[in-house]
């Protein structure tokens, strides 16, 4: 099969972890969020599966199901613990900054292409396109870190720019070991932000972090 | 990974890492203090044998600059864990003190660990584990302040790692056509080779990726956050040696980065921007100081500030600078951890720690801290005055104007720590709490004496040995 072909299914998959990216960038309430990471995750633990099927490396298929556990599963679960039933209130952002988020998120997307397209890039490894999307990615769930006041919220930025990073590993597809390594490493990091969050949140000023 | 590299660099590592495992796996608490001061000196003295040995493999680089900023950092760690070999001086709850200190421990060989590793990938997954370590180390009071700061440092800290691993792969993509195999790719000593003929484009957005993700841990002034409420919020002078430590690893990143990346003429020109981030880091520093009353604050914002001074004189590049540069590094990493080592003593004592609180607390105590800060305002008897002057000179000869911002950030934070030192020294003796141990600052006695050394006549080896390290550095 030519690469052009293989290359295919990953970018469709890359396009639509960036549409999700905007949903994390929009949700109102941690719910929401929690479920755009989930379905972001589970796309990219997708990707990493079908890479892992063509190249017929089990080392690989075995970091995408762990990607699948912490990021699509384990994440969500304990972003939603710990919202009680009676303060849903005090969790919902104000819908003012939420446009507001979603312009800089699309503005950021317009820098991220028209600084990585004019590019020139070494043939085989990396196309423009998926750069610039990765790169998109990456900054989106900077912003939702930096615009979000909420520790849940913060952490969710956080995984979905793990994710990004992911995404940029995956394409490096030539290089197995490099990309298991990374995986792996993200999610044990991952695992370990979950871990101290779900412990110590009730002392981080009952979820909110001033910034 | 050859048997040589092996010998000589796994120790240092591992000694540490092992002293953990002892503390974690011991039934009883006895002596935790004493285990982890002795793995610390050990790795020490084994970290002496590092300057002779010239050797790189694909694991393992040790040249001159690793080489000495492992031994300041196996150094200044042995010192603290002096200091907290037991849990007086201190004003945490001392419960959990083998935890403490065996996550101190973890920190500590994880960044020795960072500093000589001659691939990229292996320096992030040392300060990964390294600030997943000191992350703990933070919200282990079990406070909220605490809570917080470890949630911030977490945080911001995880974020700035991300974006360096996304700047690591870029640059890895950049060095993939010219060198092939992957562990060359990523190595220091392999990218330094295939920078030249590497595409310019994504080596410039790999260099700034990495100089944001780096910079935020080298505390450089937008993105330095975490770390002034990390130091106050933790058990003092471990956090504030360790994570004083990960900022020096940040650093000697950042100065190999600029050298791979000044190579080749068609991409970013990596000076620039690491200047602009220091300048800008000591001016709001110097600013920010006069607005801090709580001392592990003002401290901790003043290390900023210095970071930044670094980080500027790297930007500048040359030989003559990076040993300026390089020598501040030195300096100011003595000179603060005294004061750190002190102030854990000064705190307790006063019973807070604000500035008003600390009220000279007993005289040798007073003293030292004086000295100390004397020492981090860039006076004349200390070396720090001869770092900043080598750098302030460079400037004037290569870029006067820049001579301006520097000084008045040298000058501002200076006259602050003035203000301090006198407000110390005049106010009324309390005369508070136990009198200080002599033992618990005879650590600190040696850091200041090894600055004024530095200051007053440094040694014609000491000279060369810094001359070697800033031209293989530039």
């Amino acid at each position: 099969m030519s690469p052009a072909v293989l290359h295919d299914p990953t970018a469709l998959l890359g396009s639509l972890v960036l549409l999700l990216s905007f949903a994390l960038l929009a949700g109102r309430h941690p719910y929401a969020l929690a479920n755009a990471l989930a379905a972001q995750s589970v796309l990219l633990a997708c990707a990493l599966a079908w890479l892992a099927l063509r190249q017929g490396t089990p080392p690989l298929a075995l970091a995408s199901a762990l990607t699948l556990a912490a990021q699509g599963v384990a994440a969500p679960f304990v972003l939603r613990r710990q919202i009680t039933p009676g303060d849903r209130r005090r969790w919902t952002e104000p819908v003012r900054r939420r446009f507001a988020s979603v312009v800089l998120g699309i503005l950021l997307v317009a820098i991220c292409a028209s600084v990585v397209m004019p590019m020139r890039f070494p043939a085989g490894a990396l196309t423009r396109e998926s750069t610039a999307l990765v790169l998109a990615v990456v900054l989106l769930g900077l912003l939702v870190m930096i615009l979000r006041r909420q520790a849940a919220a913060q952490l969710a930025g956080f995984l979905s720019m793990l994710n990004g990073v992911m995404l940029a590993a995956l394409e490096l597809a030539a290089m197995p070991t490099v990309l298991t390594l990374t995986v792996v490493a993200l999610t044990l990091i991952s695992c370990a932000v979950l871990g101290v969050f779900s412990v110590g949140i009730r002392r981080i000023d009952g979820g909110r972090v001033a910034a | 990974m050859t048997a040589a590299a092996l010998f000589l660099a796994g120790p240092v590592i591992s000694l540490p890492l092992l002293g953990a495992a002892v503390i974690a796996a011991r039934p009883a608490r006895v002596a935790t203090g004493w285990i982890a001061f002795g793995a610390s000196v050990g790795a020490f003295l084994l970290s002496c044998r590092l300057p002779g040995a010239a050797l790189q493999d694909d694991v393992i680089l040790l040249d001159p600059l690793a080489a000495h900023m492992t031994m300041l950092t196996a150094f200044v760690g042995a010192t603290t864990f002096w200091v907290c070999r037991d849990h007086t001086g201190d004003d945490v709850d001392r419960r959990g003190g083998g935890t403490r200190h065996a996550l101190a421990l973890i920190c500590l060989g994880a960044t020795l660990a960072a500093l000589m590793a001659n691939n990229l990938g292996l320096v992030w997954a040392c300060m990964e584990a390294a600030s997943g370590a000191a992350a703990l180390l933070i919200g282990l009071p079990r406070t909220q302040p605490a809570a917080r700061a470890a949630w911030r440092f977490l945080i911001v800290g995880g974020a700035a790692l991300a974006l360096a691993l996304f700047g690591t792969i870029l640059l890895t993509l950049a060095a993939l056509p010219v060198l092939g195999p992957v562990p060359a790719a990523m190595s220091w000593t392999g990218l330094a080779l295939a920078a030249p003929a590497a595409p310019a484009s994504l080596l410039s957005l790999a260099f700034v990726f990495l100089l944001v993700g780096y910079g935020t841990k080298a505390g450089l002034m937008p993105l330095h956050t975490w770390l002034p409420e990390a130091h106050a919020a933790g058990p003092t002078p471990m956090v504030a040696v360790l994570t004083g430590s990960v900022l020096n690893v940040a650093l000697a990143v950042l100065l190999r980065l600029r050298a791979v990346v000044a190579v080749n003429t068609d991409a970013i020109a990596p000076g620039p921007p690491l200047m602009l981030l220091g300048l800008l880091g000591l001016v709001l520093a110097g600013f920010t100081l006069w607005r801090r009353d709580d001392a592990r604050h003002f401290f901790a914002v003043s290390a900023v500030g210095q970071s930044g001074v670094a980080a500027f004189a790297f930007g500048l590049g040359g030989a003559a600078a990076v040993f300026a540069g390089v020598l501040h590094v030195t300096v100011h990493t003595l000179a603060r951890t005294a004061i750190s080592q002190c102030l854990g003593g000064a705190v307790f004592r006063g019973g807070g720690s604000r500035f008003a609180d600390l009220a000279r607390p007993h005289l040798p105590l007073a003293l030292t801290l004086g000295a100390g800060i004397v020492a981090v305002a860039g006076l004349p008897p200390f070396g720090l005055f001869s770092s900043e002057f080598l750098i302030a000179n460079e400037t004037v000869r290569r870029l006067p104007l820049l001579t301006l911002p520097l000084g008045l950030g040298l000058a501002l934070g200076g006259w602050a720590l003035a203000t301090r030192l006198v407000a110390l020294l005049v106010a009324p003796n309390s005369e508070r709490g136990p009198a200080p141990n002599l033992a618990d600052l005879v650590p600190a006695w040696l850091h200041l004496a090894g600055v004024l050394l530095l200051g007053l006549a440094m040694p014609g080896a000491v000279v060369a040995w810094l001359t070697t390290i800033a031209a293989g550095a530039s």
